[in-house]
């Protein structure tokens, strides 16, 4: 018995030493030490915070992140409530370590679309972004200021209706409005958001900065709204 | 008939639409260069119209449901603090116009009221913009509160 007690307490002590002569955490093995739970003991023992591990693989609310629109969307082909794509295209780099890669797929939403009206009323089109997708893990956007009008026709139906007839007024149509394919956005990560450290431990080759892996293709039971869109 | 005649014609057939009276109650502050940021938690709207000869004695109320949350006149702009989420406002004259909105935490978004002519008046048009926007018109714009806005 006293043994087996002597045993675990120097597998405890190694456990301890060997933590502690960790070196200031890399982004790999900050990655690695983030994936195993600490437990209340672990914490009172080691020397290092665990939490000084974690910020490699949190992505913090109020993170800038750079899309862009992954189909052409307007008023004319684009309905109120309709999902679209989107696509990060520059990646988000936590402390060195690329949590999420370019070319990350994201949703967003058509929160407001009308075709230009008969009467020359403009078209209007608003677009919200809802989440960006990494390896499962959805990262929830917000702030995508995106949104805009047509050309308001109003004057011209008006004339056309006062020199020619009224009836003319109807034929006269406001101007609608197009976000082509890989126009650019700028949306915000919406709350803190913790990523697997399996997702963000690959050393990048070509920098040697550690690089999350390419997108995961997408599950066969994949639901995600954007699989509808209509990308060209 | 020509032009003059009919846009003659059209303001006089306009006459009964009511004319704006600047709200006597609400002090105008001096227009600012920029717009302060919402309270925490909050998003907010800035409602403007540039000054102009279009549709200038008529005003639009901006409400979202049956609540008002401000008036459009000629060369003013009102700042609505919103709970985040999305917003349908709607704005009338002698047309209406709805626009429907994502407001975020920490947000402010500009919507511009363009006054356009109609066969019967004037109708207004609530248009997404954006602060460039807002700071081209801002010379000569007046601040004015909002409806809910204390006295």
């Amino acid at each position: 018995m006293k043994l087996a007690l002597l045993a675990a307490m120097q597998m405890a002590v190694i456990g301890v030493s060997a933590r502690a002569e960790t070196p200031s955490p890399g982004p790999a093995s900050s990655a690695a030490v983030a994936a195993q739970p600490a437990t209340p003991s672990d914490a009172s023992r080691t020397t290092a915070p665990p939490e000084a591990a974690k910020p490699c693989c949190v992505i913090s609310a109020g993170t800038l992140v750079s899309l862009e629109i992954g189909q052409t969307l307007s008023t004319k082909g684009s309905q109120t409530g309709d999902t679209f794509k989107l696509r990060l295209t520059a990646p988000i780099v936590i402390n060195g370590v690329t949590v999420a890669p370019v070319g990350a797929a994201g949703v967003g939403e058509v929160i407001d679309s009308r075709p230009g009206a008969m009467g020359g009323g403009p078209g209007k089109l608003i677009l919200a972004a809802r989440y960006l997708d990494v390896d499962g893990v959805r990262i929830p956007l917000q702030s995508l200021k995106l949104g805009g009008s047509g050309a308001d026709n109003t004057g011209s139906a008006v004339m056309a209706a006062a020199l020619v007839s009224p009836l003319l007024m109807l034929a006269v149509k406001g101007g609608d409005l197009t976000y082509p394919e890989g126009m650019p956005a700028r949306a915000k990560v919406a709350s803190d958001v913790q990523i697997p450290p399996t997702a963000a431990a690959q050393p990048d080759p070509s920098t040697g900065a550690p690089q999350a892996p390419p997108p995961a293709a997408p599950a066969p039971n994949d639901s995600s709204p954007a699989s509808k869109g209509s990308t060209p | 008939m020509t032009l003059r005649a009919v846009l003659a014609a059209l303001a006089l057939s306009s006459v009964s639409v009511p004319v704006l009276a600047e709200d006597a109650a609400a002090p105008a502050p001096a227009a600012t260069s920029a717009i302060a940021p919402p309270p925490a938690g909050k998003g907010q709207v800035v409602f403007f119209r540039h000054m102009g000869l279009m549709g200038a004695p008529y005003w639009a109320k901006v409400r979202e449901k049956d609540a008002e949350i401000g008036k459009l006149s000629d060369g003013v702009y009102f700042v609505a603090v919103t709970d985040p989420g999305v917003h349908t406002y709607t704005a009338a004259v002698t047309g209406k116009d709805t626009l429907r909105m994502q407001v975020d935490p920490g947000e402010t978004y500009y919507v511009e009221g363009r006054m356009t002519i109609a066969l019967l008046g004037y109708n207004v048009v609530l248009a997404p913009s954006d602060e460039a926007a807002f700071q081209k018109a801002l010379s000569g714009m007046k601040r004015v509160k909002t409806a809910d806005a204390p006295q």
